[in-house]
């Protein structure tokens, strides 16, 4: 056999979390618990499908750009799939955070996200 | 009284005696009360029969021995006149001299005290140099002097080594001013034991002040000539006091007239330069400065389209302090006549007696105020009324109605409820806030204005505008007081309510929370519905929203650093022209400007600091406050 095979294998983790209603400080710290289990076991990829949230406040927000931190560190990335809510979506904009987390179509999450 | 008798005298009358001698005289002498004033030869052994004349005006007696011829005895009298001439006129000019001397001294004395007291108008500094110079001219041991005056307490001033008892002294002033022809008391008589004369003279200073100078103790006894140096020497300082009394008076009219500028111009200044107008609402107001300015002010705030706030107040008393405290009510009642929840007016009274209550009580101060929000989209007039009168409400098909205060002006209490009344109103109906210097204006016969004419002539205008009111309450008020100048500021509000603007629906809410994060949901959902209700587009709701929820959730981490037993009230109120949200709160004040608050740059991935940023690019007015012990946040979106 004169084919010659160097494999590498690389587990790309990503962690595709739908959210539903309200993201507001309320419901921030427990986004944030499920968060930090997947950075914990080596997700570095997350994808959060915001489609459905009909509220997001900067708590909310805090918590996806943390999550963005850390990923960065694994060499990881933030997509979002974009709040069809205004009121969602505002706070992306006035922030600027729109021109920061990758948006992507809803159809894209998975597997063809990255 | 004669002069000593000196080598003079010997020689003249040693010459005299020598004629004598030629006719056969052994010895002449110079006699008085029987005594030998000059003899010649100086003693006389003689006891030869002799000749004696005696001058009955002189009491002198010339004694001639050894002569006895009776035709001699006119040549002895003639000798007897020449020498007591001779003598008589020694003691005139020793006299005269000494008279010379002495007002010589007192000339200069008074001199003195002239230029002295040119150089000064200090009334205690007068009136010691008046009783020193008295001291040093008749040598007394002291003086003093009284002043009197109606209404005001006796003065008295004294310049002694052993001054005397305050009480004797105004005694010996009493007396003397009971009789003022007499001068001199002595001993026993009605003075008490350490004074053993007193001379008193008047200070000629004005009418209305009784004054004395007493001068006590003099060596020897006081005489007339003692009576005019010191009137002479009282008249003086009177018309120097008279000059300090009237150069103090000067200064103070110098110290008011500023002070009444200045006041004058706080007034001008504080009063609103234009009155905002709103749908729905004619509405006037003015006020005409008193020449000594009163503390009234007035102020018209609009809130939206249709609904604005207006006050009128009267700080008692004139002048500086009326000023200040007039500026200070008039910028607490701006300020919080704007962040005032719709409907509310009292909350302004409440907030304005608790910051000035204390102000007031110092200087012993008060205002009156009325303080009333007319909202034409309701048809309502809120109001609340301190102690201000008179307040007029005219309905359209009514009588005018003299609205009484209900509650106490401001500063009187500490703390104190204020209440709010409210009135339905109707096309047409008239609502007027007046202060006092209409009903209390006087006319030359000090017949009061009074509030009856005042209602008659808000009966016979009620069809005239708001300006046209006020302007024919002026000038019968004017016409009334005819040449009697006007005592007190005349200050007037005069709203008229044309008709109701376009129904819509409001809202106005208040819900309080215990500050943790799931309870500030209750007010951000309650906001939202109501908006919704009040046809406000979606996009504004859920900024509004966003915004409340920004700041709940600011005070829930900041305020009260997540304290589950921490309140928060929400209100929440909208008209047509504006929203407003207000959060009260009683946690940690916050410690921010807001106009030093920045988005974060996302780049750097910041995990907080995003909330006031984002309120602030969201609202168009952006209010903190702190008020009794709580943090109010007061957010206005314009629609």
């Amino acid at each position: 056999m004169s084919l010659e095979v160097n494999s590498t294998e690389q587990v790309i983790k990503i962690a595709a979390i739908t959210l539903k209603g309200r993201l507001d400080a309320f419901e921030a710290p427990a986004l944030r618990k499920i968060c930090d289990d997947y950075i914990s076991n080596e997700f570095s990829h997350f994808v959060f499908d915001l489609t459905d949230v009909a509220m997001l406040d900067s708590a909310g927000l805090a918590v996806l750009v943390s999550v963005l931190k850390r990923a960065r560190l694994k060499n990881g990335d933030v997509r979002l799939v974009w709040p069809r809510e205004e009121a969602a979506s505002r706070i992306l904009k006035l922030t600027k955070f729109d021109q920061v987390f990758v948006s992507i179509e809803k159809s894209e999450i998975v597997p063809r996200g990255f | 009284m004669f002069p000593e008798i000196n080598e003079k005298h010997r020689e003249s009358f040693k010459s005299l005696a020598n004629g004598w001698m030629r006719v056969g005289a052994s010895c002449v002498q110079l006699l008085k009360g029987g005594e030998v004033l000059i003899g010649c030869p100086n003693s006389n052994a003689s006891s030869e029969p002799s000749l004696l004349v005696t001058s009955l005006g002189s009491g002198l007696s010339l004694q001639v021995f050894g002569v006895t011829d009776i035709r001699w005895v006119p040549t002895a009298e003639s000798m007897l006149d020449v020498f007591s001439n001779l003598l008589n006129a020694d003691t005139d000019l020793d006299n005269l001299t000494a008279a010379l001397v002495e007002t010589q001294d007192r000339l200069v004395a008074l001199y003195e005290l002239t230029q002295a007291t040119r150089r000064t108008l200090d009334m205690p500094k007068l009136l010691d140099l008046l009783i020193q110079q008295s001291r040093h001219l008749m040598d007394v041991d002291g003086g003093f002097v009284v002043l009197k005056e109606k209404g005001k307490q006796t003065i008295i001033h004294q310049v002694s080594e052993n001054p005397l008892h305050p009480a004797h002294a105004e005694a010996a002033a009493t007396l003397y001013l009971r009789d003022p022809n007499r001068h001199i008391f002595k001993d026993s008589e009605t003075l008490p034991a350490n004074l053993k004369n007193v001379m008193m003279v008047t200070l000629p200073v004005r009418d209305e002040i009784s004054a004395a100078v007493g001068l006590f103790n003099k060596t020897g006894n006081f005489n007339t000539p003692d009576i005019k140096l010191a009137k002479a020497i009282a008249e003086h300082i009177g018309a120097q006091l008279e000059n300090a009394l009237l150069h103090k008076e000067v200064v103070e009219r110098a110290r008011l007239e500023t002070e009444m500028d200045i006041a004058r111009q706080v007034q001008t200044a504080i009063l609103p330069q234009s009155i905002p107008q709103i749908r729905g609402l004619d509405i006037f107001a003015t006020s005409t400065p008193a020449l000594e300015v009163g503390g009234d002010f007035f102020d018209v705030i609009d809130r939206s389209e249709e609904a604005l706030v207006f006050a009128l107040g009267d700080v008692t008393g004139k002048g500086m302090p009326a000023a200040l405290l007039m500026s200070m009510t008039h910028t607490i009642i701006k300020s919080a006549s704007r962040n005032m929840p719709f409907n509310h007016p009292h909350q302004v009274l409440d907030r304005l007696n608790h910051d000035m209550a204390a102000d007031f009580a110092n200087v012993g101060m008060f205002t009156t105020v009325m303080l009333g929000m007319v909202d034409c989209a309701d048809c309502k007039l809120h109001f609340s009324n301190a102690g201000q009168s008179p307040i007029y409400h005219v309905p359209v098909n009514g009588e005018p109605m003299l609205l009484e205060a209900q509650d106490i002006p401001v500063g009187i209490l500490d703390t104190v409820e204020y209440t709010t009344q409210s009135l339905n109103l109707s096309q047409g109906d008239l609502f007027i806030a007046a202060s006092d210097g209409f009903p209390e204006s006087r006319n030359p016969a000090g017949e009061m204005y009074g509030y009856e004419r005042m209602k008659a002539i808000l009966s016979t205008s009620r069809e005239l505008s708001a300006k046209q009111i006020a302007e024919a309450l002026l000038a019968d008020v004017n016409a009334f007081c005819d040449t009697h100048p006007q005592d007190d500021d005349r200050t007037i509000v005069v709203l008229k309510f044309e008709k109701a603007t376009e129904k819509r629906i409001m809202f106005n809410e208040s819900i309080t929370i215990y500050a943790n994060y799931e309870e500030i949901r209750q007010p951000c959902e309650r906001l939202r519905l109501n908006l919704r209700q009040a046809e406000i587009s979606e996009e504004i709701a859920g900024l509004c929203e966003l915004s409340l929820q920004e700041l709940l959730t600011n005070l829930v981490d900041h305020a009260y650093e997540g304290n589950p037993n921490g309140q928060i009230t929400v209100r929440m109120a909208s008209n047509r022209g504006q929203i407003f949200i207000q959060t009260e709160d009683a946690g940690t004040p916050a410690n921010i400007k807001m106009e030093d608050v920045h988005m974060p740059n996302p780049e750097d991935l910041a995990e907080g600091g995003y909330g006031m940023a984002i309120i602030r690019s969201l609202m168009d007015d952006i209010r903190y406050e702190t008020a009794q012990g709580k943090n109010i946040w007061t957010l206005v979106k314009n629609l």
